[in-house]
């Protein structure tokens, strides 16, 4: 009488082999993104804002307005770059909101409190998400946007990045990028 | 009793599965099981604080969001458990799977898709990846993330996946709880949250199009890994050819849903009443092609299982122990439930009982057939003595029901 067992354990190399194809799938899938978008995201050379400060714009981007500031573009996404003087970031986002967004914006809502950021360089600031209708070139238009508001040791900047809502999601990271490699004095 | 030899066509179709092997999740030898729990407690820990944010912000919502989902997570859930007709998957096993849908695929996907998405953004602009993103990333992500559930789930009980049924079964479930957790997201973050809302998320992405989901590409994924690891009597390169088919198959299912092509979903000013004819019509055109492929797919995997029902239950036919009739009111889940039904109103509810553990204990004899070679091992003598027994208290239930006074 011979009795079947039921199939096995395996091997130690078959118990392995496939669990360690799991790890490198898992890994390439899940940080595999990450790579791949650092990869990609090639900083140009610094554009000055002011004495102090400056940007870096991500390949794609460009420069087409210097004045007091200066605002980035890469078509469907904007990013505008102001110095400021080198008062509290809460206070500066909120002069920001009331100066500049409210006069040209209807329907404007603001995210709900502020955000703390920090830059790579251990400088610390503060941000808020906002979304309105917003007045430019003749016509309105629905935009959703971010500004960013960080000071250092003598001036302070306030980073304000915009798109259409659908977009504004895929202008973010690059975005982000550029507030964190920006130089601020 | 001589064992008869296994039909010509079931053996042409490949080995027999191995059946009436009944392993846990819980295989602590093995490292597969550690890898998996590793995952999980991992991804448990940011799912957890992923539901406590969605809660905070809309605590009504969120809780009817749940509550609405289990109205459709329970019938779905009873549905795919049924569909094995003769060896229900260890329950143990079968939440393992919805689990590492719900928790670990969920909260990898939200971290993977946003990078990808990054690198769509970066490749292609962020005007083509608004309308791209979803597409390109989230089917190539999600439905590697969900098959891992399904390959773990394997690799922790290499028995229990015998058949191509049994992986429809667990990636299903994986796909499932996937979608519920996606759902809530869905009707908390983006159907705003209030209960109107999330009723009409529930309308739009459950009652419009639930049936088209996640649940078919997984399950469809899962077919593709039990055809490669069951049919070893093929050549590699056809397994692989067959495996990397149907998990195409679903990414490419996916990816049509995802993307802009054949989008009939109504825009603009359109009444409630539209909506309602609208929405589950765009839904379908994309929808329920791949839903006929998946339910003829599923039709012709059990149509195996019941050739190979025929072919394990062979050397007993005839005997005492199953008797050709029986055996064809055994192999359709639907015969079996008529018989008792029938028998209830006959016999009462105690014969009924009775020979629903008869058609069990049948059934456990044609499974231990397929790993016993021997007529005489111990176990299949005591399953028929267990058998003869059963049918002895049947005999007995029915001659002393009031039918039969």
């Amino acid at each position: 009488m011979q009795e079947e067992q039921p199939p096995s354990a395996g091997s130690r190399p078959r118990r392995w082999l496939p669990l360690a194809g799991v790890v490198l799938c898992l890994a390439a899938v899940v940080l595999g993104g990450r790579v791949a978008a650092s990869a990609l995201t090639v900083p140009g050379p610094p554009v000055q804002v002011a004495p102090g400060i400056s940007v870096r714009p991500l390949s794609g981007w460009r420069v087409v307005g210097q004045g007091t500031g200066v605002l980035l573009t890469r078509g469907s996404g904007s990013l505008s770059v102001l110095p400021t003087g080198d008062a509290d970031p809460a206070t500066l986002a909120g002069e920001y909101a009331r100066q500049v967004l409210r006069p040209n914006a209807q329907g404007l809502t603001l995210s709900r409190g502020l955000q703390t950021v920090r830059l790579p360089s251990g400088l610390a600031g503060v941000s808020f998400a906002y979304q309105g209708t917003f007045r430019g070139q003749g016509r309105e238009m629905p935009l959703q946007g971010e500004v960013t508001v960080v000071v250092g040791q003598r001036d302070g900047v306030v980073f304000d990045a915009w798109a259409q809502p659908e977009v504004y999601e895929y202008e973010r990271a690059d975005v982000q990028t550029m507030i964190q490699t920006a130089e601020v004095g | 009793m001589a064992a008869e030899p296994v039909p010509a066509q079931a053996l042409r179709r490949g080995r027999l599965p191995r059946w009436a092997c009944q392993t846990s999740l819980f295989q602590l030898r093995e490292p597969a099981f550690w890898l998996y729990l590793l995952l999980l407690v991992g991804t448990g820990l940011q799912a957890v604080s992923q539901q406590e944010s969605l809660r905070a912000m809309s605590p009504s919502g969120w809780a009817l969001s749940w509550l609405l989902l289990l109205l459709y997570l329970v019938p779905v859930f009873t549905v795919v458990y049924l569909l094995d007709a003769y060896e229900r998957e260890p329950l143990s096993l079968v939440f393992g799977a919805l689990l590492w849908g719900a928790v670990a695929a969920t909260s990898l996907a939200g971290l993977a898709n946003h990078d990808w998405g990054a690198v769509v953004a970066r490749l292609l602009g962020p005007d083509v990846a608004s309308r791209w993103t979803a597409a390109l990333t989230a089917p190539l992500v999600e439905e590697t993330l969900k098959a891992i559930g399904v390959v773990l789930i394997y690799l922790i009980a290499r028995s229990e996946i015998n058949g191509v049924v049994d992986g429809f079964v667990y990636g299903a479930m994986v796909g499932l709880g996937f979608a519920v957790v996606e759902n809530v997201f869905y009707f908390v973050g983006q159907f705003g949250g209030q209960p109107a809302g999330v009723i009409g998320g529930f309308f739009i992405r459950v009652l419009a199009s639930g049936l088209y989901g996640h649940v078919l590409y997984t399950g469809l994924t899962g077919m593709g890994i039990a055809w490669f690891v069951t049919r070893t009597d093929q050549r590699l390169a056809r397994r692989l050819l067959v495996a990397g088919g149907l998990c195409l198959v679903a990414v490419l299912a996916h990816f049509l849903w995802n993307s802009p092509l054949l989008n009939l979903l109504p825009t603009g000013e359109v009444t409630p009443v539209e909506q309602l004819v609208a929405i589950p019509l765009a839904a379908a055109v994309k929808g329920v092609p791949f839903l006929v492929v998946v339910v003829l797919l599923v039709a012709l995997a059990r149509q195996q299982e019941r050739r190979w029902l025929r072919a394990a239950a062979a050397g007993e036919l005839g005997g005492p122990a199953l008797l050709p009739e029986e055996l064809k009111v055994l192999e359709r889940p639907g015969r079996r439930w008529q018989a008792r039904r029938a028998l209830r109103r006959r016999s009462g509810r105690r014969a009924a009982a009775l020979l629903k553990r008869l058609h069990r204990q049948q059934l456990s004899l044609a499974m231990l057939r397929t790993r016993l070679s021997d007529d005489d091992a111990p176990d299949l003598v005591s399953q028929r003595q267990r058998i003869a027994q059963t049918r002895d208290a049947l005999r007995a239930a029915v001659a002393g029901s009031p039918a039969a006074a």
